[in-house]
């Protein structure tokens, strides 16, 4: 996202800064990224949402202990986090009871602190954007520009120390800390004695090597799924059902449930979607009531995804009385990618040329014909990529569905929307936390439900490579 | 001057607050070419986008006065706009042709006024290209992209696609200012050409232009119009000091 942002900086910013005989670092530091903060905090926001709200990752790793660290920055120690406490405990309460409506308060605790994140995140934004704006609009402001300055400047000091936090928090352990302590002695005294090409060629090694530090987690991750997993696929392994609680067997009726609700999410969570997209760019004006949306749409998008699986299991399973089923897994999944497809998509409408709408209307076409006929056309490429990234999302996530849709084992496929079905994130949930002995397997399902997303990555590239040829004709 | 097709009253409009264009009246004759001529930002586009209801589309704009088009006030809110740019055709500063076909740029026009008829349409498209003088360089080519056509000759797609749809009044928004010199010359040409069945209003930067085009000429300067008449009269005998001064280049 960071990169889409960094990517979108018009080029002539980039020319016009090396032009003058800026270093590549300083166009970089001094005009790109500034350019490109709003999309690149929205990353950020995005980021921290996630990590917050995940379940699954972190319910395997953190040890699930209901204990505080002792002493309180034991990073070693086992810890429990809110998701996880919603996600072990949910399946085990009985409807109705304490315990039940307990867990409900813990969502709530949770949501109300992602909510905190991430409007606070979105404010910043906002203020930023502002910020960047209010030298040109004429738009009455009560601050003056020295006070906006500093409010800036202490804005960013709080942003920085919030991320060297998280930073020391999430970082290998101490070993960085050295590293973190010599940048910030660079920062306060080395600067004046570095040279411009020095600082060119720091900045330049720092960049590759975090690419690098990218790259090799991608591959350990790749390496260790494949290797272990490899021996277990075979043509039984994808067309059997499982047996002996999956330690053998196949894990056939767990790849079409993950197709079906993927499938089934999509097609309710795109007309919605592109429906709302549409509204909220070519219908509408910049408003107040837009905002609105806008910000309710960014907070959803940043709920975390076992609150959206709690309400579904509230709402529809047992309110609605549709059961745990196929059905109440797709609407979740759905509610869940909604954001992702209505920002993504009013993303590439926004990225249509104003002239071609007015070129339209000019010829008294009226708003409809002019957005079905010549705005999204060319912007299906970019509802495309929304629905992938949000098709390959969907097929990974364990949160919103385990309550909702899913049953660890069934020997048949599903007969209607009704009836619960397996699915592959859950299926490998299970299998390793929760049956001993079924290491093979594991990693099995964890390739095939990695080559699934890939597929599904990839099968999606290629639509959309065909509508960007088809329109260039 | 004759019957008009086009008279405005007393118009004003504001864009936030600034007052962008200040008492505006004049008569358009129809079947001429009338070009609007001043410095940057003195209104001239906004003038040309009132007669079709293209400011519509911008936020933060109030609109007070008449323009009569064929008699009825096109300003008041129940005027059909979508029928209101089908009889009042435009051409951008820079060629906004669709990421189409040829072919379906032209056809896009009549279609959604409701032709389908394959016949008709193959009709209006070679009528449109041969009118907009772009035919005979297209004509084996129909079906390519129109993106991959140059700068010129988009611009007279862009023509070809507004005349596809018959309107009376075709505007014009600088439309020569991304050409060079060979492709203005054709668009210059055009337009000679075009007032025999259109009324031509156009706004331009380029005062030789204006000179060559026009039979009609308006002088605006700060949202105001200074002068209007005969584009002999403005450029030999002006009777404002002002326009004077900028026909001869003294600022602007």
């Amino acid at each position: 996202m960071s990169e889409d942002a960094i990517s979108s900086v018009p080029h002539e910013f980039r020319e016009g800064s090396l032009a003058v005989g800026a270093t590549r670092w300083e166009t970089i530091s001094r005009v790109i990224v500034p350019a490109a903060l709003s999309g690149i905090a929205a990353a950020i926001i995005l980021g921290i949402g996630r990590a917050i709200g995940e379940t699954m990752a972190v319910l395997m790793v953190t040890g699930n202990a209901a204990i505080l660290p002792d002493p309180i920055w034991n990073v070693l120690s086992p810890i429990r986090t809110l998701t996880g406490t919603l996600g072990i405990e949910m399946g085990e309460v009985s409807v109705g009871g304490d315990h039940y409506h307990a867990l409900f308060g813990v969502a709530v605790v949770l949501l109300i602190i992602t909510l905190i994140v991430n409007l606070s995140a979105v404010r910043i934004l906002n203020y930023l954007n502002e910020g960047r704006n209010s030298r040109k609009s004429t738009g009455p402001s009560f601050l003056s520009p020295q006070v906006l300055d500093k409010l800036r400047t202490i804005l960013t000091w709080v942003l920085a120390a919030a991320g060297a936090i998280i930073l020391c928090i999430i970082a290998p352990l101490w070993i960085s800390l050295p590293v973190i302590a010599a940048a910030a002695v660079w920062y306060f005294y080395g600067r004046q004695r570095i040279t411009r090409y020095q600082s060119e060629k720091i900045a330049f090694g720092l960049l590759v090597t975090a690419s690098v530090i990218v790259i090799a987690i991608l591959v350990f991750i790749l390496q260790d799924i494949v290797i272990n997993g490899l021996p277990a696929l075979s043509w039984e392994f994808l067309t059997q059902p499982p047996s002996d609680l999956g330690r053998a067997g196949g894990i056939f009726p767990a790849i079409i449930g993950t197709l079906y609700l993927v499938c089934g999410a999509i097609l309710i969570a795109l007309p919605i979607g592109v429906g709302a997209a549409v509204y909220l760019v070519e219908y509408t004006r910049e408003g107040p009531i837009t905002r609105l949306i806008r910000t309710g749409v960014d907070l959803l998008n940043g709920t975390p995804s076992i609150v959206f699986g709690l309400f579904a299991f509230s709402f529809i399973v047992i309110y609605l009385n549709f059961g745990v089923s196929l059905l109440a897994g797709q609407i979740t999944l759905a509610l869940m990618v909604l954001p992702t497809i209505i920002r993504t998509t009013e993303e590439s409408l926004k990225s249509i040329p104003q002239s071609l709408r007015e070129g339209s209307l000019a010829l008294g076409a009226t708003r409809w014909q002019t957005i079905k006929s010549v705005v999204l056309p060319p912007a299906v490429p970019g509802i495309i990529t929304g629905a992938i990234l949000s098709l390959g999302r969907a097929a990974g996530e364990t949160a919103p569905i385990m309550f909702t849709a899913v049953v660890f084992s069934s020997r048949f496929l599903p007969t209607s929307l009704f009836q619960p079905v397996m699915a592959l994130p859950y299926h490998l949930f299970i299998l390793a936390t929760n049956i001993p002995g079924a290491s093979v397997n594991k990693y099995g399902t964890a390739l095939v439900l990695l080559i699934f997303v890939v597929g599904i990555y990839s099968v999606a590239i290629l639509v959309r490579n065909h509508y960007a040829n088809k329109i260039r004709g | 001057m004759s019957e008009s097709i086009i008279s405005a009253k007393n118009l004003n409009l504001w864009y936030h607050e600034k007052h962008a264009l200040q008492n505006i009246t004049m008569e358009i004759e129809p079947k001429k070419t009338t070009a609007l001529i001043g410095p940057s930002g003195c209104g001239k586009s906004t003038l040309l986008r009132c007669f079709n209801r293209m400011n519509d589309l911008i936020n933060e704009v109030k609109i007070d006065g008449e323009i009569c088009l064929d008699g009825s006030n096109i300003l008041s809110p129940d005027t059909d706009v979508v029928a209101l740019r089908k009889k009042v055709g435009m051409v951008f500063q820079r060629p906004n042709p669709f990421p189409k076909s040829i072919y379906e740029n032209i056809a896009y026009g009549p279609r959604v006024h409701g032709i389908n008829d394959r016949k008709e349409l193959d009709a209006i498209v070679e009528k449109s290209l041969k009118h907009a003088a772009l035919w005979d360089e297209v004509c084996d080519r129909l079906h390519e992209s129109a993106l991959g056509l140059s700068g010129g000759q988009q611009q007279r797609l862009c023509i070809a696609r507004t005349l596809a749809v018959e309107p009376e009044v075709i505007l014009m928004d600088e439309p020569c200012s991304a050409l060079d010199p060979i492709a203005t010359a054709k668009i210059e040409n055009l337009i000679e050409m075009l007032k025999m069945d259109y009324t031509v209003i156009i706004v331009t930067h380029n005062m030789q232009q204006a000179a060559r085009v026009s039979d009609y000429t308006g002088f605006m300067y700060l949202g105001k119009l200074i002068e209007y008449d005969s584009t002999t009269t403005i450029f030999e005998h002006p009777k404002q000091d002002l326009t004077e001064n900028y026909i001869t280049g003294r600022f602007g």
